[in-house]
């Protein structure tokens, strides 16, 4: 019998003595011959114990396990109590538990056999079974060490990204390993994000979610302020695309909710998918759209979105802000801001002053009231305001005055103040404008009515020419700029918003919308930052213009004067008798006065069409190319290329 | 290999044992050898290098026979070590899925092996083993482990990985087609390691998505080949580059699909882009089998979801018919009559030279030809913009085909050649389309390009008609001009005359005979299509078409109908000129000695005018009549209407018969 005297005859240490050890020694425990050595990192069997080459080392490839063991089990034991690692780390060490009873009820197993002889007294366990027994827990173990070296102190999101990173392998069963764990440390992060996208709550108390709040921001910066993205807590499986929605759901129904006021459920779609959603904890792990992850995001995102959108269109009547805005900031209700202008044109004439907030505001309720605007809803024309901007010294009422529109609530979030800021900007540009076109017009209403009274001064036809042909050319490129800012500017503009707020999805989206519009406008009527020296010039042309309307009043003025004047020498001869017919020559005006004005109004013209000529060629280099197509139109047939050359001339 | 200690070396020599003991003893030893571990009596040698073959050393004073049965064993201690080694390696993560999932296979037969060794000892711990019953075991295992190390030792060797890897697997397992277990083995091996693979075209084919890290995928994702980027480009670089097929990366059994694995991916991304869900509804799990045509039959349906999804977003969604109807308008101008209004408009400033034209004022014209003509409801009216091209037509089709001969692959049309010398408007005018992704895969800078050629060929015969129009009005003013004129002005006007009749009839051809009849053929393909590849393929084959029946690929036909077109360009000039210096010198006296001068040589210029055309129509006919080309019916059809009442022909006839006299 070769074996048994093998046994007998040896003076080695028996096989089941060292089993016994190793059933200790995998986990983590010193047996009796086989010890921990540190100066190796490793277990060997005691040096001086009669033991063959071969047997110590299949001992020692057995006791790899609990190696492997001590560094998971030395993890767990240091962050089951660590609060601080959040709820990430803490279901990541119950994984890591789960897994290791698993592994304990196979020692149990093992010890059990241990003991059993089988048939003709040989034993049923020895080292080689041992090998095929350990040899699954062996790679669980490898495993779990490597997840544990690449977890060291991290927490939450990053965490989980980590775990995320090992699925990145092609073997099977390490695959479902990571898995399984994955599952288990991403539970947290759903429970987070369930209640965050469903209820709009944070309950992240150890900062690991990947959403960011903070607490000091005020109600009416919620929107824009509150909440952000955390991005080292972000995980891996979550793109930065679906995190953004997710922001945006969850500060949506923190929006209705405290901004709104609004405690209506939201959706009942997205109420079965958080049934759902409860019912299978696992998150599926893919930046692939369509995932059951994703779908769930977008549903409740459609829902939550429309239901804020909802609340803002109806409770909150945003459109209908947003068309009084148009109507009033932007002048598109055509006759209050005519009529408007007309009443308050004396009163801007003086010095800016003199301007008192309250006779404008009844001005304003007087343009309000003989016009169309008086049907508005009550509520929107209670907004309707005038504002005084800063006074700088020299200014007449026409630079100070302004239109206001207060917005308040919710709708606020997307009439910020630097937004109403920007439409009184572009109110004001307007406001000019439209200055020009009416002073234009009544400079045009004295040339008619006067025409009548003074033609036969024939003295006059001269500076009337001059007058009559400067005011054409005004005319005219009033007119173009007018129907330039009405139609290529503000109606394109608008119906690109209107379309754009019809399809936002979003408040996002909204606000984007309407900022878009406000930048189209903004740059296209030469606002912008890069079109300073066109506006610029512009304003020269307008204070030329007004300096027209001057001009022409002086020169109506002493017309009539003059006209006056004459009447009265001529009732005067009348009454002397006509001997005196001959002393005609004391009436008219001297030629003096007239080539004085005359000057005067060819001085105005030629600095005006110097002006415009500058203007045209700054339209024309202009990267943007609606105001290439503005120079087009004001210079159609090519008026004042033909105007320079006869100045050249 | 850990030192050996004091106890080892105690061993009684083990020749001096009964043969029975020294036997037991030794398959003791060979079972520790087999699972890698050094037995007292068999020993190892350590390896020099990571993957150079392991050797034992057995005791010396052994029995001899059983020593040879040893060592019959030990390759397979050989190859077990190897096998170790290489898995250990090759479970490394740069090696990349297909490895890892061949390692884990390879581990769970490793893990048969070990029981098999366990069982082993079992016996022999009931004595019931001996060497030769072992060696009766081992066979099987035997088979399987040279398997494992030919595979192993071939990766090894070639540094496979991925799609390679599984190339070899798939011969391999093909090659033991006359062995049944073998090839059995292999086939579990290779549906392990496909299965990541599979996964990726998984993804790939149902999702159009690559998560592959380690590039090992047949299809290469470049995510720096951006989309915003395509219209500034001649190529439609996005679709080719984006997503591109790595030769060594295709496993051999996907040789056959791998074209249709790349555009069902490249279709359900366009699809996704454009803001649709693509959920493929037949996915299911593929799985290698020996039976090619089972995946190939799922490829082939996820490729018809695919390609069906993106037909629909393109012919229903984004309106391609009509994109294509509305480029036609502005390029084929099959709906010309914003065009005359906007020559009308534009005359005076295309006869400016290009760098004083002003571009923007040009596209107000056109804007308002567009507004107020037939085409002002097209609803991509937006869509259309001015170019100015810095060389003409011919210089510009010349310069492409020179570099197309050369197999030169791009060639930038912007760049002017830098003489200093300035072409008018009416030669560089053309028109620019801008067009939305994904729109833009059909109607991309390539096709763009073509439709710029035959516009701008178009264009030119229009804007010699129209000049050779206004010769006629200019003459009808001279008519009851001075009796000088009398005399060239017949010959004059009817030089006119035919010029108009070619080109009138040149501009009938190719719009009636070559462009309408293509048309048609396109949108009936149009209807019939089934893939977004028949698409591309319909539309190219459109321009292709039209391009060569319109002669603009031949460059001899071209040269000639160019030549044509500046004769009667350069005769409507002199003919102004004419009438100019006409109406200028009936107001003064009739002292011009200058003019009169350059009057008589009149009838001489006007010779050699008419030579110079007809020379160039006879040429051009022999041409057409000799043309053997594909198109060659269509051209005999020009060439018949050109010489419809055998006006030239009988010319010809004229002509040999004087070179035969003389």
């Amino acid at each position: 019998k070769p074996y048994e005297e093998s046994k007998n005859t040896s003076h080695e240490l028996s096989e089941a003595t060292l089993i016994r050890d190793v059933i200790f020694v995998v986990q983590g425990i010193d047996g009796q011959y086989v010890k921990f050595d540190m100066s190796r990192d490793s277990y060997v069997i005691d040096p001086k114990v009669g033991v063959p080459h071969s047997v110590r080392t299949q001992v020692a490839k057995i006791a790899e396990l609990g190696w492997l063991y001590r560094k998971v089990r030395s993890y767990v034991d240091s962050h089951v109590n660590n609060k601080a690692l959040g709820l990430v780390g803490q279901s990541f060490c119950a994984a890591l538990s789960q897994e290791l009873t698993e592994y304990y009820r196979l020692v149990a197993v093992l010890e059990a056999q241990q003991d059993i002889s089988g048939e003709k007294g040989v034993e049923a366990l020895t080292l080689r079974r041992l090998v095929v027994w350990t040899a699954d827990p062996m790679r669980r173990l490898h495993v779990l060490a490597s997840l544990v070296d690449s977890c060291q102190d991290q927490m939450g999101g990053a965490l989980s990204s980590t775990v995320h990173a090992r699925l990145q392998c092609g073997d099977p069963f390490e695959l479902s390993l990571v898995r399984q764990i994955l599952n288990q440390v991403a539970r947290p992060i759903r429970y987070l994000l369930d209640s965050w996208i469903y209820e709009g709550e944070l309950r992240d108390v150890f900062d690991e979610f990947f959403i960011l709040c903070d607490a000091a921001v005020s109600q009416d910066k919620l929107w824009r302020e509150k909440y952000a993205i955390r991005e080292p807590m972000l995980p891996s499986f979550i793109p930065i695309e679906l995190a953004e929605k997710i922001l945006l759901i969850g500060k949506s129904i923190d929006f209705i909710r405290h901004v709104c006021r609004d405690r209506s459920p939201i959706g009942i779609g997205s109420k079965a998918a958080k049934d759902e959603a409860i019912a299978t904890v696992e998150l599926t792990f893919g930046d692939i759209p369509g995932s059951p992850l994703h779908q769930s995001v977008d549903l409740a995102y459609r829902e939550t979105s429309k239901r804020l959108l909802e609340i803002l269109y109806t409770q909150y009547n945003f459109l209908g802000h947003l068309k009084a805005m148009r109507r009033y900031l932007l002048m598109g209700q055509g006759d209050f801001i005519r009529h408007l202008m007309d009443l308050l044109e004396p009163e801007l004439e003086q010095d800016a002053s003199h301007l008192h907030h309250h006779n404008l505001t009844g001005t304003l309720e007087s343009a309000v009231r003989a016009t169309n605007a008086q049907f508005d809803d009550p509520d929107i024309l209670q907004r309707l305001d005038v504002r005084v901007l800063e006074l700088s010294p020299g200014d007449t009422g026409w630079d100070v005055f302004s239109l206001d529109y207060h917005v308040d609530g919710p709708i606020r979030t997307v009439f910020t103040n630097d937004t109403v800021l920007r439409y009184l900007r572009i109110f004001n540009f307007l406001w000019r404008a439209k200055r020009m076109e009416h002073s234009l017009a009544s400079v045009w209403k004295s040339q008619m009515s006067r025409a009548r009274e003074i033609h036969w001064m024939t003295e006059l036809s001269s500076v009337l020419h001059v007058c009559h042909t400067l005011g054409a050319s005004m005319m005219n490129f009033v007119n173009q700029m007018q129907y330039y800012i009405t139609f290529e500017v503000l109606e394109c503009g608008w119906a690109d918003l209107e379309k754009a707020v019809t399809q936002a999805n979003d408040l996002d989206q909204l606000i984007a919308a309407n900022n878009v519009f406000l930048d189209d406008v903004t740059s296209r009527a030469l606002l912008g930052p890069n079109s300073k020296t066109l506006l610029r010039q512009l304003r020269t042309i307008f204070d030329l213009i007004v300096q027209y309307q001057h001009a022409q009043d002086d020169v109506f003025t002493s017309a009539a004067a003059e006209a006056e004047r004459c009447k009265k020498r001529r009732r005067q001869r009348t009454a002397q008798g006509g001997a005196a017919a001959t002393a005609e020559s004391g009436l008219g005006f001297a030629d003096e006065d007239v080539n004085r004005m005359e000057a005067r109004l060819k001085v105005l013209a030629k600095s005006y069409q110097g002006a415009v000529r500058q203007f045209l060629a700054g339209l024309h280099t202009h990267d943007d190319v609606n105001l290439k197509f503005l120079s087009f139109r004001l210079n159609f047939n090519e008026y004042y290329d033909w105007v320079e050359e006869t100045l050249r001339d | 290999s850990s030192e050996p200690s004091v106890h080892e070396q105690a061993v009684v020599p083990v020749g001096s044992l009964p043969l029975q003991v020294q036997e037991f003893l030794l398959i003791d030893d060979l079972l520790y050898v087999m699972t890698g571990i050094e037995g007292k009596y068999i020993l190892v040698q350590p390896v020099k290098r990571k993957f150079s073959t392991r050797k034992f050393v057995t005791d010396q004073s052994l029995d001899s026979s059983l020593s040879v049965l040893v060592k019959r064993m030990l390759p397979l201690c050989t190859q077990h070590s190897f096998l170790c080694r290489f898995i250990e390696e090759y479970s490394q993560f740069e090696h990349g899925v297909v490895a890892h999932a061949l390692c884990s296979a390879m581990q769970s037969v490793l893990k048969e092996y070990y029981i098999l060794v366990a069982q082993l000892e079992h016996q022999n711990r009931l004595e019931e083993l001996s060497l030769q019953k072992m060696w009766f075991h081992l066979q099987p295992t035997i088979k399987i482990f040279d398997i494992l190390h030919n595979i192993s030792l071939r990766v090894v060797k070639g540094e496979c990985r991925g799609g390679h890897l599984l190339s070899l697997l798939h011969t391999l397992t093909t090659g033991y087609v006359g062995d049944p277990s073998a090839q059995e083995f292999c086939l579990f091996l290779t549906q392990k390691a496909c299965v990541p693979y599979f996964e990726l075209l998984e993804q790939w084919i149902y999702q159009g998505v690559i998560r592959d890290p380690y590039a090992e995928f047949l299809v290469s994702e470049h995510r720096d080949v951006r989309k915003d980027r395509l219209k500034n480009r001649y190529n439609d670089a996005y679709w080719d580059r984006r997503y591109t097929i790595c030769r060594d990366r295709i496993p051999i059994f996907l040789q056959k699909v791998t074209d249709m694995v790349l555009r069902t991916g490249k279709y359900l991304n366009v699809t996704r882009e454009c803001g649709r869900d693509v959920h493929c509804p037949g996915a299911k799990e593929i799985v290698y089998t020996l039976k090619e045509r089972i995946y190939v039959d799922q490829i082939e349906e996820a490729y018809g979801f695919a390609s069906a999804q993106l037909l629909d977003l393109l012919l229903r969604e984004k309106d391609l018919l009509g994109r294509l109807r509305s480029v036609k308008h502005y390029f084929l101008l099959d709906q010309g009559d914003f065009f005359v209004q906007f020559l009308d408009l534009a005359e005076v400033e295309l006869r400016k030279e290009i760098p004083e034209i002003s571009c923007s004022k040009l596209e107000a014209l056109l804007e308002l030809a567009l507004r107020t003509s037939v085409v002002g409801t097209d609803p991509y009216i937006d869509d259309l913009k001015i170019q100015l091209f810095h060389c003409d037509l011919v210089t510009q089709l010349t310069q492409i085909m020179t570099v197309l001969e050369n197999q030169g692959t791009e060639y930038s049309f912007h760049g002017s050649d830098g003489s200093g010398f300035f072409l008018a408007g009416f030669q560089s005018l053309c028109f620019d389309y801008t067009v939305q992704w994904p729109v833009s895969l059909i109607i991309n800078r390539k096709a763009l390009v073509k439709y710029q050629f035959l516009f701008r060929f178009l264009f030119l015969a229009k804007h010699v008609e129209r000049e050779l129009n206004s010769v006629w009005f200019s003459a009808k003013t001279l008519r009851h001009g001075r009796q000088s004129t009398y005399e060239w002005q017949s010959t004059a006007l009817t030089l006119r005359q035919r010029m108009l009749n070619f080109v009138q009839n040149f501009e009938y051809f190719v719009m009636v005979e070559v462009i309408e009849p293509n048309w048609q053929i396109l949108e009936c393909a149009l209807q019939k299509v089934k893939t977004v590849d028949d698409v591309l393929d319909a539309h190219s084959d459109f321009l292709d078409h039209c391009l060569r029946d319109t002669m603009l690929t031949n460059s001899e036909l071209l040269k000639i109908v160019h030549k044509l077109l500046v004769v009667c360009l350069t005769f409507s000039s002199f003919m102004k000129r004419l009438t100019v210096h006409e109406e200028n010198s009936s107001y003064e006296a009739d002292d011009d000695d200058d003019f009169a001068s350059q009057l008589q040589d009149v009838p001489q210029s006007l010779a050699d005018f008419e030579r110079n055309f007809t020379k160039h129509v006879l040429g051009l006919l022999r041409k057409l009549q000799l043309t053997p080309e594909d198109g060659a019916h269509q051209m005999a059809n020009l060439a018949s209407r050109l010489d419809f009442n055998g006006f030239y022909n009988s010319k010809m006839d004229r002509q040999a018969l004087v070179t035969v006299l003389r």
